[in-house]
């Protein structure tokens, strides 16, 4: 048996550019001088041969110019909008991103404006810091009852106990005595049942007061009325 | 813009008038020269025409955006070709994913039966089919030897390219060639024999 020039291996690799004609030339000779010796190869070849000569009819560039006909349009398409910065209102995700970031906006609001009802609720001075912080008189009628027990040379206790009567309480001073009587009737939302001879600082509840009134929701007033309700009188 | 699209012959006249500032026209000619094979890599991954112009259509985009950068260390056809198969790679990750989903519906499935017509469609589409039959052959290969195949005897590739596109070593692409072109020719010659 003649030695072959090319071992099995060898042709396998070599066969398919041997079909399509890709061999150098002395490459292409000495692969049809070893063929001889295998004989399975040489009817691949014919096979593979007779197959891609009729594939080899078809104009594949023809089939892929058909496919990719629209490609370089719209890849200049493309180009154009990214360059255009315009054109990034028109894109898709923009209107999921800013509907993404709206939701996230009114969400952080609706979260610091409960925070902030709550500080305001916090930091609401009490009825009775505002009345003793008050420079005038709010109830009239209550520092003539003061000045009555001071001309009385009633003590504070002896007040109490006068007062106490009418007010039940334990009250160290006319003051908190005329808090808690202003809490009460905020806790009632009476404040058409104020006594006719009442007289209100208007500037000081218009101001402080129930300016911080206002701005409460109603779930928070209504928390306040309920701690207001506790109050005895 | 014909005039320069003629004259612009080789892959480093274009890469030279994109660095000009020539860019539509230099991207005009890159496009149109490259449509084909990146069209083609995109294909044989995805299957299936639509999802391959989309992704051939990124694959420039990007590209576009860094041929400023392009260090010539390897062909332009590398290039694309690396970005082009890693490009249909993600997009089949992501369809992957998809398909976990049960209540997403893949509307691509019909396509994709329309861009491999069953072969015993009328003969009026004969050519069409075969066409068609030699692509679907070349998607049932193996990967490596899908790609030497395509890169091989559709682009007329040298195998020193191949094996700098694949990583792959010449002697290993040789031996996936040879049984690529069999497996082709034993499917295609029991299609040309019905």
């Amino acid at each position: 048996m003649e030695n072959p020039i090319y071992n099995r291996k060898e042709m396998e690799e070599m066969l398919p550019d041997y079909v399509f004609g890709r061999l150098l030339p002395d490459e292409k000779e000495k692969f049809e001088l070893s063929l001889s010796n295998y004989p399975d190869l040489s009817r691949e070849v014919q096979e593979v041969r007779k197959v891609f000569s009729k594939l080899e009819r078809l104009d594949f560039d023809n089939y892929l110019e058909r496919k990719t006909r629209n490609i370089p349009i719209k890849v200049s398409e493309k180009l154009q909008q990214k360059r255009n910065p315009l054109n990034i209102f028109a894109r898709p995700g923009f209107v999921s991103l800013v509907a993404g970031i709206g939701v996230i906006l009114i969400a952080i609001s609706i979260f610091f404006s409960k925070k902030d009802t709550k500080v305001i609720v916090q930091n609401l001075p009490s009825t009775t810091q505002i009345v003793k912080s008050s420079p005038e008189p709010i109830f009239p009628q209550l520092k003539d009852v003061d000045k009555f027990a001071e001309e009385a040379s009633l003590d504070v206790s002896d007040f109490n106990t006068v007062v106490g009567s009418v007010f039940p309480g334990d009250y160290t001073s006319s003051f908190e005595l005329a808090s808690d009587y202003l809490d009460e009737l905020v806790s009632r939302e009476l404040v058409e049942l104020v006594p006719s001879n009442t007289k209100f600082q208007s500037s000081i509840f218009d101001n402080r007061f129930f300016d911080l009134l206002n701005v409460l929701d109603e779930k928070d007033f209504q928390q306040l009325i309920e701690e207001l309700k506790d109050v005895q009188i | 813009m014909y005039q320069l699209a003629i004259k612009l012959q080789s892959e480093n006249e274009i890469i030279e008038e994109f660095a000009k500032g020539n860019v539509e026209q230099a991207a005009n000619e890159f496009v149109r020269r490259y449509k084909n094979f990146v069209y083609f890599v995109a294909l044989r991954y995805v299957k299936n025409h639509d999802d391959a112009e989309d992704i051939a259509q990124d694959v420039f985009i990007e590209a576009l955006e860094k041929l400023k950068y392009f260090r010539k260390e390897s062909s332009l056809k590398t290039w694309l070709y690396r970005i082009a198969v890693n490009k249909s790679k993600n997009f089949l990750r992501k369809q992957r994913f998809v398909s976990l989903i049960p209540f997403v519906r893949r509307d691509d499935e019909d396509e994709r039966q329309m861009d491999f017509p069953d072969p015993t469609q009328s003969n009026r589409l004969e050519r069409k089919e075969l066409e068609e039959k030699l692509i679907e052959a070349i998607n049932s290969l193996p990967e490596k030897q899908r790609e030497v195949f395509s890169l091989r005897y559709f682009e007329n590739l040298s195998f020193n390219e191949i094996s700098t596109m694949l990583g792959t070593s010449v002697g290993g692409l040789k031996a996936n060639y040879f049984h690529a072109v069999r497996k082709i020719a034993s499917v295609m010659k029991h299609y040309l024999e019905e």
